[in-house]
């Protein structure tokens, strides 16, 4: 320091910058860079240019300042005088011509780029650029530590009033300064002191009150634990007529453009974030008093604006809302945002922004020579610049979050909505389109699939009974036997085709049992008669309760030669609720096994037993049904109710085998194994999908389908080609010994459960020679309409779930039933042939899920799914989860999955269920419960500290539990309401139970906390944040060790080793130096390990 | 308040809709509006027969096709 100097404590705002200058020393978040034309000057004179900048660096002390780290507090230090400014000076001339603008633009970003060492002046470069020799450019940057928006243009007028009075040899036209920016900093700090502290952090207390903590904007990834500041731009700008009919609107509305286009972009914010109360943060000049006016500094604020858009409002009362909250804002402008953040938000977090994520500005001067260097304070800037009759936008985003791609549909998107409201100001803001008219075409086309014509053509809607089935027209393979017949529609029809075809090919295989296809369809036919007998007609529903068995192929397929719908009924279910299905489902006829007599509930249903003979005639019986006509009746029990029966079609379903052999090509040579209880519609492709085929159908002993040791066996034994899991069983497949002798499965196909990429990865590394394929679809439209191979799943945050089938259209749509655009989460919907006919006898909920379909054939239906799906850019669906699932833990939106999904990258971690429990210990909050093979008393702290590092502080679960094995219900699901109570299984490791220290070096780090947080006794594994400390604490404690123990610990590590034992052993690790020497040491004293 | 209506296809299939809003093509009104609940309650009584119109004729016809 010269002896010159002076030193000032630094603004609140100058605090935070350097704090985040000293956590992110590689990045320069708060540059500023301008590049200057100079164009009414040239050719420019260099040395008169560098005396201009002396002049301008003499009137302001800004342009003299550094800053310090000082008894536990930033000062900023400003030096009486300074070296005259040296310009670098770059030449261009020698570069082709058409080279020297790009080439001046990449040192311009890159000056941008560079970072400034606090504590070293000047706090700004200037470089001059001869791009010829009349043309002479300025590429100056600073620090925003001591510069603003407005600095710019006082330098900009100073500048050039400096060089024009030096060319005219005069004094400079300036007016004395009366301040300077360090004593506005010193007036600040005592302004905001007292009553007028607190009233002003009352206001904003109350007016912020419940804000979202993360706007949860979707991303093209997901949020990574620490943001990494990088940004990019995209840039845009308004017709010269829009642009004017937005100004006359503003003046309409009595309002400003600022306040007619922060409305716009709020609600943008709204439909892609799902949220109507947004947060947006402005920046206000800060210059209340006049006497600051004329001086260069960081006097500029932030404010959050609060926009609600709740309760739909029109544009025009959105706007009147956001004129209020604006003004209401400017009436609280002084409080600076650090203050407020302190206050509202101190809990550490690395990875959202604080208080908003997203700004908006709209700049009153030029904002044209604002240089661009590779980083976003926010997810997402809007900054507006109004100059020459045009309206140009800047959307600033960070590249942690989006893609350039998804910035530009956002602006587009802006666009279109801002093009409505102007022409419509009374039109609902929700009701605002986001979309032209192509794009929602568009939209809606990537939602259907190709060849939808061919299968859903006029007269083919769901519930038409017409003309034969067009699913098959979807089929691509050559015609086999089948294929001519197969215009019945039906599933029996297209099994007696192929029993026509192939009488003596094995059809079942069970044990030692086989039964060919002419076997089968005989046994079928004498039932089917039999049942035709005892009166049940077209439509009837029959219910079957039978183990897996030849007995229950027959039976199934026995009802549907019959014309009746089947009623799958699973002996393992409770009789209560057996009983229910029976009645409800009005079944006259209950088709079981005379051993599971006495489990079966007693009504009216007359039973038969499938062990019996049928003394009748073997041939087909006449077909009675169509492909209209009810093939199977299916219980689903939803998050709420009683379960409801679903009724699909024989069109449906028979569209969805269809879809499949085209996809897979199942042959006479294949072998699919049937494992999924007939109470789960997945069972039902399992059944007639080889049967339809020539194929093998092997169902697999009863129980045998949680066994995944026998299922190995089977596979082996009789070389299964195809099969199905649900993920979760699939996960303990992929954990069986053997698998890799599997060789004989082709295809594996998933659904029921979210799939992960690692589970996937798992699979392709266990079982190279199959496919791994990923469903979706509910049982109310026949099974599945979405598939989608898994190749290529390292590296992604989740699976798709791929493209519609051929027959059926997917929409992500918003509650108007307008398509939501591509990116953005909606309610998905599913249209087409496999929309199923209902709820049986429940009229209500059948009219309140199935909707009319603005986007299909006259008259036709979308089944509303209740899940959160998004469109990719390249077509393929993203399942979201449950709309009701949206859960909610101290204000975030969570996503359990993924915080599964991270745990299971830990390779201890054979599985990982997250789950929202009320009795989570310090509340309601997120559970982990974890399979895990490491050493148990680690769990815990290894797997926080893991998570620490990938995950923002919310989602960290609150207790993790030790589990051997997950429940599962009976479809092999997971059954989350099953799983234990977290205080169950004695986990110790829940609370902050005062430890020990148990080194001398740990008690010296609690001793030292101790006084730093002022507390009387801190223990080895209390947490840093846990105990109050914060951001400023956390540099002084990097100080206290450099002091103490002559080291320098990494600010960041901080954030990440928080306990004192953790601490102790970086502390240890940075005084040796060498990892070698530690681990010695670390080997002589295993005690001292604890914490790594 | 009536926000909501019932509305029905040529298979007499029901559902509801927003009131003031265009049908999509194919769907009529059936005569009642209201809450959305109280659409949805209305239909649960005169919705007796879910097997889509052109199915319940063919089959009340005569059985087999």
């Amino acid at each position: 320091m010269s002896p010159s100097s002076d030193v000032f404590p630094a603004s609140s705002g100058q605090e935070r910058m350097w704090f985040l200058a000293r956590f992110e020393p590689d990045l320069a978040v708060y540059n500023i860079g301008m590049l200057m034309p100079m164009s009414a000057r040239q050719p420019v004179e260099p040395r008169r240019l560098e005396r201009a900048i002396d002049m301008v660096v003499r009137r302001h002390e800004a342009l003299r300042t550094t800053f310090e780290f000082r008894d536990g507090q930033v000062v900023q230090i400003v030096t009486g005088s300074a070296p005259p400014a040296r310009l670098v000076e770059t030449d261009l001339t020698h570069l082709p011509a058409a080279e020297r603008e790009p080439e001046l633009k990449r040192l311009a970003r890159a000056d941008a780029a560079a970072p400034f060492a606090m504590d070293r002046a000047p706090l700004w470069r200037a470089r001059h650029v001869r791009l010829a020799d009349d043309d002479l450019r300025l590429i100056i940057v600073f620090d925003h530590t001591v510069f603003d928006g407005v600095s710019s243009m006082i330098f900009i007028d100073e500048l050039e009033e400096c060089y024009d009075a030096i060319g005219e040899d005069r004094a400079p036209k300036l007016a004395e300064l009366q301040i300077q920016f360090a004593d506005f900093a010193v007036w600040q700090r005592g302004r905001l002191t007292g009553e007028f502290l607190e009233t002003e952090l009352a206001h904003w207390r109350e007016r912020l009150a419940g804000i979202p903590a993360d706007l949860g904007l979707p991303g093209d990834r997901p949020r990574p634990a620490r943001r990494t500041y990088r940004g990019e731009a995209c840039l845009g700008v308004y017709s010269p007529e829009l642009s004017s009919r937005l100004e006359r609107l503003a003046k309409d509305l009595n309002t400003t453009l600022f306040t007619v286009m922060l409305t716009a972009y709020a609600a943008v914010l709204s439909r892609w974030s799902g949220v109507d109360d947004i947060v947006v943060g402005t920046p206000i000049a800060g210059r209340l008093l006049p006497e600051t006016e004329p001086v260069i500094g960081m006097f500029v604020n932030a404010v959050p604006l609060r926009v609600d858009l709740s309760g739909s409002p029109g544009f025009r009362e959105a706007v009147a809302r956001v004129r209020t909250t604006v003004a209401e804002a400017l009436d609280h402008q002084e409080l600076p945002f650090e203050r407020l953040v302190e206050d509202l938000q101190p809990t550490r977090d690395l990875s959202v922004p604080p208080l908003y994520q997203v700004m908006f500005n709209l700049a009153s001067g030029t904002n044209e020579g604002q240089i661009a260097n590779g980083t976003a304070k926010v997810d997402i800037q809007l900054d507006l610049n109004m100059r020459d009759g045009r309206l140009h936008t800047r959307l600033e985003y960070a590249t942690d979050l989006f893609d350039h791609e998804t910035i530009e549909r956002f602006d587009a998107q802006l666009r279109t909505l801002v093009e409505a409201a102007v022409a419509d100001p009374d039109r609902a803001v929700r009701a605002l389109p986001l979309l032209t008219a192509g794009e929602r075409e568009r939209v809606l086309a990537l939602g259907a699939a190709e060849g939808l014509d061919a299968a859903e053509g006029p007269g083919a809607a769901e519930g038409t009974p017409s003309t034969p089935v067009e699913a098959q027209a979807a089929e691509g393979t050559p015609s086999t036997p089948v294929e001519a017949q197969a215009a019945e529609g039906t599933l029996s029809a297209l099994v007696e085709a192929q029993a026509a075809a192939t009488p003596g090919a094995p059809a079942v295989v069970f044990g030692d049992v086989t039964l060919t296809y002419a076997e089968l369809n005989a046994r079928a036919n004498r039932l089917a008669r039999w049942l035709r007998k005892i009166r049940v007609g077209r439509g009837d529903p029959v219910a079957v309760c039978a183990e897996r068995s030849p007995e229950l192929v027959v039976a199934l397929l026995a009802v549907l030669k019959a014309g009746g719908a089947y009623v799958p009924l699973d002996p393992e279910y409770p009789r209560h609720r057996l009983a229910f299905m029976l009645a409800d489902s009005g079944a006259r006829v209950l088709l079981t096994q005379r051993h599971l007599r006495d489990a079966l509930p007693g009504g009216a249903a007359k039973p038969v037993f499938l062990e019996d003979d049928f003394d009748e005639p073997s041939g087909d019986p006449d077909p009675v049904a169509g492909p209209d006509d009810a093939a199977y009746l299916i219980y689903t029990s939803g998050s709420t109710g009683r379960p409801k029966a679903v009724v699909n079609s024989h069109r449906g379903i028979v569209n969805r085998l269809a879809w499949m052999q085209d996809r897979f090509g199942l042959t006479p040579a294949d072998v699919v194994m049937q494992k999924t209880p007939t109470s789960f519609d997945v069972s039902v492709w399992e059944f007639f999908w080889p049967l339809t085929r020539g194929a093998v159908l092997l169902p697999v002993r009863p129980g045998g389908h949680r066994d995944p040791n026998h299922q190995r066996d089977l596979i082996k034994q009789h070389g299964v080609t195809t099969m199905h899991f649900v993920p979760s069983m699939l996960a303990l497949f992929l954990e069986e010994a053997g698998i890799e002798s599997c060789t004989s499965l082709k295809r594996v196909v998933c659904s029921g459960e979210e799939l992960t990429p690692r589970m996937a990865a798992r699979f392709l590394e266990r079982l190279p020679g199959a496919e791994l394929h990923n469903l979706y679809g509910p049982t109310e439209a026949a099974v599945d309409v979405t598939a989608w191979k898994c190749e290529d799943v390292e590296g992604r945050a989740t699976l798709p779930i791929g493209r519609p089938m051929p027959g059926c259209r997917l929409h992500v749509l918003d509650e108007r039933l307008e398509p939501m655009p591509v990116g953005v989460p909606g309610h998905l919907h599913i249209g087409g042939v496999q929309v199923a006919r209902g709820y049986a006898g429940r009229p209500g909920l059948t009219a309140e899920r199935f909707v009319p379909d603005p986007y299909g054939p006259p008259g036709s239906r979308l089944y509303a799914t209740g899940d959160l799906a998004r469109l990719r850019p390249d077509g393929e669906l993203e399942f979201l989860g449950r709309i009701d699932d949206q859960v909610k833990v101290h204000g975030w939106r969570v996503e359990p999955g993924e915080v599964e999904a991270v745990l299971a990258e830990d390779p201890r971690v054979r599985r990982a269920v997250v789950a929202l429990r009320n009795d989570a210990p310090g509340g309601r909050g997120l559970v982990a419960y974890v399979d895990w093979t490491g050493e148990p008393a680690e769990l815990a702290q290894a797997m926080r500290a893991t998570l620490a590092r990938k995950l923002p502080p919310p989602l960290l679960p609150q207790a993790f539990v030790q589990v051997t094995e997950f429940p599962l219900g009976p479809s092999g699901k997971l059954d989350r309401a099953a799983l234990p109570p977290p205080t169950g299984s004695g986990r110790a490791d829940l609370g902050t139970a005062y430890a020990e220290p148990g080194t001398p070096l740990e008690a010296e780090l609690c001793a030292l906390w101790g006084e730093l947080l002022g507390r009387d006794r801190v223990g080895a594994h209390d947490d840093f944040f846990e105990l109050g400390g914060h951001s400023l604490l956390a540099v002084s404690l990097v100080t206290r060790y450099r002091e103490i123990y002559g080291i320098e610990m990494d600010l960041r590590d901080c954030f990440e080793l928080t306990t004192v034992a953790e601490q102790a052993l970086a502390v240890l690790e940075l005084q040796l130096g060498d990892a070698a020497e530690l681990e010695a040491l670390l080997a002589e004293d295993p005690v001292e390990g604890a914490g790594t | 308040m009536s926000d909501v209506k019932v509305v029905l296809n040529d298979e007499e299939q029901y559902s509801i809709w927003p009131v003031g809003r265009e049908n999509p093509a194919g769907w009529y009104d059936a005569g009642f509006s209201g809450t959305r609940d109280e659409c949805l309650a209305h239909i649960e009584r005169v919705w007796t027969d879910m097997r889509p119109r052109s199915l319940r004729e063919a089959m009340d016809g005569g059985g087999a096709r």
